[in-house]
């Protein structure tokens, strides 16, 4: 173990350590044990954390069986700060936090698992939300796109896409009249299921109705390509004055994607500024 | 960069002149007086220094620095028992730059110009010599902060170290047997799954043999404040020690034989105890044996699956909150009737006893310490309290008189429990929740009435405890020898207790380990040593277990144990080939038995280490400087345990002279390295040529029969000439072997030409082991003898070799190469000769 390794393992210690002794206090023995034997998974040799962990199982073992007085409860809780104590002081890791369980570190092979299983269900997210938006149900795109932030926060899509919705939430909001297809502004669909190489299998219902529902979005992106463009034609014909704000509003709703294309996920995956244009 | 470089310089200077002038060395002597023929006290550069001459092979030199000299500090010591030595009066001859002083087997050289001291042996060939340079010196500078004394109060010297000389001892030292160019440190400390490379660890023994051209000599420096030793490390011509508090008081033993600088060493510090038999058998140990029905199932285990056991251990789960000197009523509502029980199975009880009781009113021991004044405090009154297992505790002070009563009293009612083991942990002492992970240094001790801080008192504080254990099992059961067992200790440990290796780890490693800590430990005077077999931390393989077990066989505490949470360790843990490996080992224990209990009382009676280097008894021979992974035990049985996993064969150094395989009876030439089979089953195992090993039949515990048949196997003398050994016995229990209730006889053997004699002596001593037979069996006999005599009367042949008859008779036993003599084991001297011609 290198001693990056033994530092990560001892801070996770200290951390393991502080958290079981909080559990303990609130007599959530169980969590408390989880975490003492991640410690012990990574510091087998201190003794100290063994008596921690037996402390607790008796704490727990006699808590659960209500064979335990409050003098012997005290007298397992008193114990404790000292036998931490020297569990952090005789900290002498063994084993890095990957190979005990902890922070485990994928090969290259399961980080492209991990990867196309995270993306394949961003998919489901992104096509839920995309069904909201298309009803008008802003709120529960929302909500479909914060589970994708929580499997990755940082997914610059689903944040350009989270505003979008929010512009058209907001626009819903003040125009309630103004009532626009949304499938005049289909943004091009997320990445499909056949993009990640690497996916569960789905089985064979969910692959035909996958199908169907590609083939229902690309009729209705014809649909709303026709619409859109008679409205616009339309729309030159006959100008409307906005408000200023509004203005702007729509003309970026007219010159800006609804929301961008996340890389990879186009047929050609070059194309990674492709706008929604008529 | 280029002006920066020389404040650089300069500033490394400056610091390398301040990191030097930390230490005065002593001047020119100012005045002297010579007392008495044998010592001299003498003044130098504010100093003081005397020199005294205890014996002809002993030397005690006494520097006390500037700081201290203005009121010399009482002279006591908790390590020497041994003040009233006979006068020796030494030849003075008092020249202008020198004072000498002259014995028979040593001479003090006192150089004036500036004061060297350099101590030679007869011959003149130097033991030890004062660096030129160096000397004795003391600190000018602050002392490390925490090191809890006072600016100027470090002392040490530094001796001149020839590069041919190898050390040995320094007490419970993890590493390599010999310690050249080693800094060590003696500081008692608890450190669970130590390494090798750490240091200090559990016990200080600040004695250390050197061993130089075959010749040794032994040097005890009796300072319990933190010390060191830096054997070359520093610098590979000198060595040095020296300690941050008290005095430079050191002595220097004569040998010219380990032996002899052993027996010296012990007659100054005492000598071990005639440890009960049943501390000898096995003993099954583990955090925790807990309920008491797990208890009972431990004991039925070895019971039913005959494996020998005469000890359980009960760790700190039998008490009630951990509060020492009580019961859980939960996990053990009966003691007495449990222990009761065992004891009809043949087992003693032994429990851990902590020092810290635990800060609560309604706990009789905390509220009879505190009424009693028996707890460490502040120098302002206030109670000293540390965290160890019941969470906040006070300390008892084992320093005094009164705490050490007071602590043996509460011992009272677990002997009257049925309690004969006194396991004596956490007494570094240990400390949870602090980073010296022990007591405050500024706190007081009583001292004995000296009042001084844990700075002087910590390396001494285990030993005191142990004290107090002893003479409070004593005192509360006078009939039987105690029995205590350790973790922390200090030089002299062995009056009180046996040690053992502290919190080791299964691995194989540390069955090396446990090797060289024990036979340094016994270099260091305490001979009742073992490591926790198997390992204490972690679980060994079958093939670890059962390797550390054999080694485990030939060390006087043979003792497993393991840590809390931990899979079960027993003997029987490891399926079913195994356990007959482990039934197997134990069994050999059980029958060497009265063997080993003759080592041990030659090392009550002499110091000698039950353990012996192979150094320690062949000095001369360079090939065992370094060799720590066999020894003796005793002196004639060769121990060469296999400590590496796989190995079903290994390399014996064989010392000079003819040995026996113990296993064959097939006789192997000396002085020379061989590759012997090593079978899983079975420790490599020799004897001396000469030697007559007593043994006895298995038992299942040591109470369980008395010795029938006394078995002594003759491992013959090759060529002309006589061979003699001392058998020892005795009630194995009680003190009345002090008494002379002892039973000892000398057994010599002769070869003369074709025939062997063996004189059986007649016994000496008044105890009288009950009726028994003998059986006298002679190994390597190629042919089976033309005759047998007993007492000059020829004996009957019998066919069979095992049978007991009233009248004595011989067997021959082709396939192993024996011959049997079976008679009854009569008080008086029997003659027993095998004519093969």
């Amino acid at each position: 173990m290198n001693e990056d390794e033994k530092q990560r393992a001892q801070a996770l210690i200290e951390r393991l350590l502080t958290e079981a002794h909080e559990h303990a206090g609130k007599e959530k023995y169980k969590e408390a044990l989880i975490a003492i034997r991640k410690a012990r998974a990574l510091d087998s040799a201190n003794i100290y954390i063994l008596a921690f962990e037996r402390q607790v199982e008796q704490l727990n073992e006699s808590t659960a069986a209500g064979t335990i007085t409050d003098l012997q409860k005290t007298d397992i809780l008193e114990s404790l700060p000292g036998i931490i104590e020297q569990a952090r002081v005789n900290q002498a890791p063994l084993t890095t936090p990957e190979a005990a369980g902890e922070e485990r570190r994928p090969t290259p092979e399961q980080q492209e698992q991990l990867r196309a299983a995270r993306q394949w269900l961003k998919n489901q997210y992104f096509q839920r939300a995309h069904e909201h938006v298309k009803n008008q149900e802003y709120d529960n795109a929302l909500a479909e796109l914060r589970r994708v932030f929580i499997i990755d926060s940082e997914d610059q899509f689903a944040r350009e896409f989270e505003l979008k919705i929010l512009q058209m939430q907001e626009l819903q909001r003040r125009k309630p009249l103004f009532v626009s297809d949304p499938s005049e502004t289909e943004p091009d669909l997320p990445p499909s299921l056949a993009d990640e190489p690497a996916l569960p299998p789905p089985d064979k219902a969910q692959k035909g109705n996958r199908l169907l529902m590609i083939a229902m979005i690309i009729a209705v992106c014809v649909i709303a390509f026709a619409f859109y463009y008679f409205w616009k034609r339309e729309q030159v014909a006959q100008p409307v004055v906005p408000e200023a704000s509004e203005e702007i509003e729509e003309s970026k709703a007219d010159d800006e994607p609804f929301y961008p294309i996340p890389a990879g996920s186009q047929a050609d995956s070059t194309k990674t500024d492709s706008t929604h244009t008529p | 960069m280029q002006r920066r470089c020389p404040l650089l310089l300069f500033l490394l200077f400056a610091f390398f002149l301040s990191s030097r002038a930390q230490w005065r060395s002593i001047g020119n002597v100012d005045s002297y007086v010579v007392r008495g023929g044998n010592s001299v006290h003498l003044k130098a550069s504010g100093a003081t220094v005397e020199v005294y001459v205890l014996s002809d092979h002993l030397v005690r030199i006494r520097c006390i620095p500037p700081a201290a000299s203005s009121q010399l500090p009482p002279d006591v010591s908790r390590a020497v028992v041994k003040t009233d030595w006979p006068a020796t009066t030494a030849e003075v001859t008092d020249a202008s730059d020198a004072l000498t002083l002259t014995t028979r087997a040593l001479s003090v050289t006192i150089r004036k110009h500036p004061l060297r001291i350099a101590v030679a042996d007869s011959t003149g060939t130097p033991l030890t010599r004062d660096h030129p340079g160096k000397g004795f010196s003391w600190s000018t500078a602050q002392a490390e902060p925490g090191a809890g004394t006072p600016s100027g109060t470090e002392v040490r010297v530094w001796h001149l170290m020839p590069p041919d000389a190898n050390y040995y001892g320094f007490g419970e030292k993890a590493g390599p047997l010999a310690r050249n160019h080693k800094h060590m440190t003696m500081w008692n400390s608890d450190i669970p799954a130590y390494s090798s490379a750490t240091d200090p660890l559990y016990q200080t023994i600040p004695f250390f043999l050197t061993v130089r051209n075959g010749k040794a000599h032994g040097l005890f420096f009796d300072n319990s404040y933190w010390s060191s030793f830096d054997m070359g490390k520093e610098s590979r011509d000198q060595y040095s020690f020296g300690a941050e508090g008290g005095e430079l008081n050191y002595y220097v033993i004569a040998g010219p034989s380990p032996r002899l600088v052993l027996q010296r060493f012990t007659e100054l510090v005492g000598r071990m105890p005639l440890p009960p038999r049943w501390s000898l058998g096995y003993q099954q140990c583990r955090w925790s044996y807990a309920p008491e029905s797990r208890v009972r199932e431990i004991a039925q285990g070895f019971r039913s699956r005959a494996i020998p056991c005469d000890v359980l251990y009960l760790d700190i789960d039998y008490m009630e909150g951990y509060r020492v000197f009580t019961w859980s009523a939960t996990n053990f509502p009966d003691p007495k009737r449990m222990i009761s029980d065992l004891g009809a199975q043949g087992f003693r009880v032994a429990v851990i006893l902590d020092p810290g009781i635990k800060t609560d009113s309604s706990y009789a021991a905390f509220r009879s310490g505190l009424e009693g004044k028996h707890f460490l405090t502040y120098p302002d009154g206030r109670l000293y309290f540390g965290d160890v297992w019941p969470g906040r505790c006070a300390f008892p002070d084992f320093t005094s008189s009164a705490a050490r009563r007071w602590w043996g009293d509460q011992m009272e009612d677990l002997i009257r429990t049925g309690v004969r083991g006194y396991w004596n942990d956490m007494n570094e002492p240990s400390v949870f929740n602090v980073p010296t992970k022990t007591v405050d240094l500024q706190v007081m001790h009583d001292d004995d009435g000296l009042r001084t801080t844990h700075a002087k008192n910590h390396n001494v504080y285990g030993l005191e405890m142990t004290r107090a254990s002893y003479e409070g099992a004593l005192r509360h059961n006078p009939a039987e020898r105690p029995f205590v067992l350790t973790r922390a200790s200090y030089a002299g440990g062995q009056r009180y207790s046996a040690a053992w290796t502290g919190d080791n780890v299964a691995s194989w490693e540390h069955l090396e380990l446990a090797l060289t800590m024990c036979l340094n430990l016994g270099i260091s005077g305490q001979p009742f040593v073992g490591s926790d077999i198997g390992g204490f931390i972690g679980h060994p393989s079958g093939e670890l277990f059962a390797r550390w077990l054999q080694l485990g066989a030939f060390t006087p505490l043979m003792r497993a144990h393991t840590v809390i949470n931990e899979k079960n360790k027993e003997p029987w843990e490891y399926g079913e080939t195994f356990t007959g490996i482990n039934r197997q080992t134990i069994n050999l224990r059980y029958t060497m038995l009265p063997y080993l209990y003759g080592v041990m009382a030659e090392a009550s009676a002499t110091g000698l280490p039950a353990m012996r280097p192979l150094l320690f008894e062949y000095p001369d021979d360079s090939r065992f400087v370094h060799e720590g992974s066999s020894f003796l035990l005793g002196s004639d049985l060769l121990v060469a345990p296999v400590l590496w996993p796989e190995a079903r064969e290994r390399e014996v150094r064989f010392p000079q002279g003819a040995w026996y395989d113990y296993w064959t009876g097939k006789p192997i030439a000396g002085g020379r390295n061989e590759t012997v089979p090593a079978p899983l089953d079975r420790i490599p195992l020799f004897v001396r040529e000469g030697a007559i090993l007593p043994s006895q039949q298995v038992v299942q515990h040591t109470g369980e029969a008395p010795i029938d048949p006394l078995t002594l196997t003759v491992f013959p003398l090759q060529s002309n000439g006589t061979a003699v050994r001392t058998y020892y016995e005795d009630d194995g229990l009680s003190f009345d072997y002090q008494k002379g209730v002892v039973l000892r006889r000398t057994h010599m053997q002769q070869r003369i030409g074709s025939t062997l004699i063996i004189d059986i002596g007649a016994a000496e001593g008044s105890y009288l082991p009950p009726s028994r037979s003998l059986v006298v069996r002679c190994v390597n006999a190629e042919k089976a003898p033309v005759s047998v005599y007993v007492n000059g009367v020829m004996i009957a042949q019998q066919v069979s070799p095992s049978g007991h008859t009233a009248t004595p008779e011989w067997s021959y036993a082709p396939a192993e190469r024996q011959v049997y003599v079976h008679c009854s084991d009569s008080r008086s001297a029997q003659r027993i000769e095998f004519r093969y011609e």
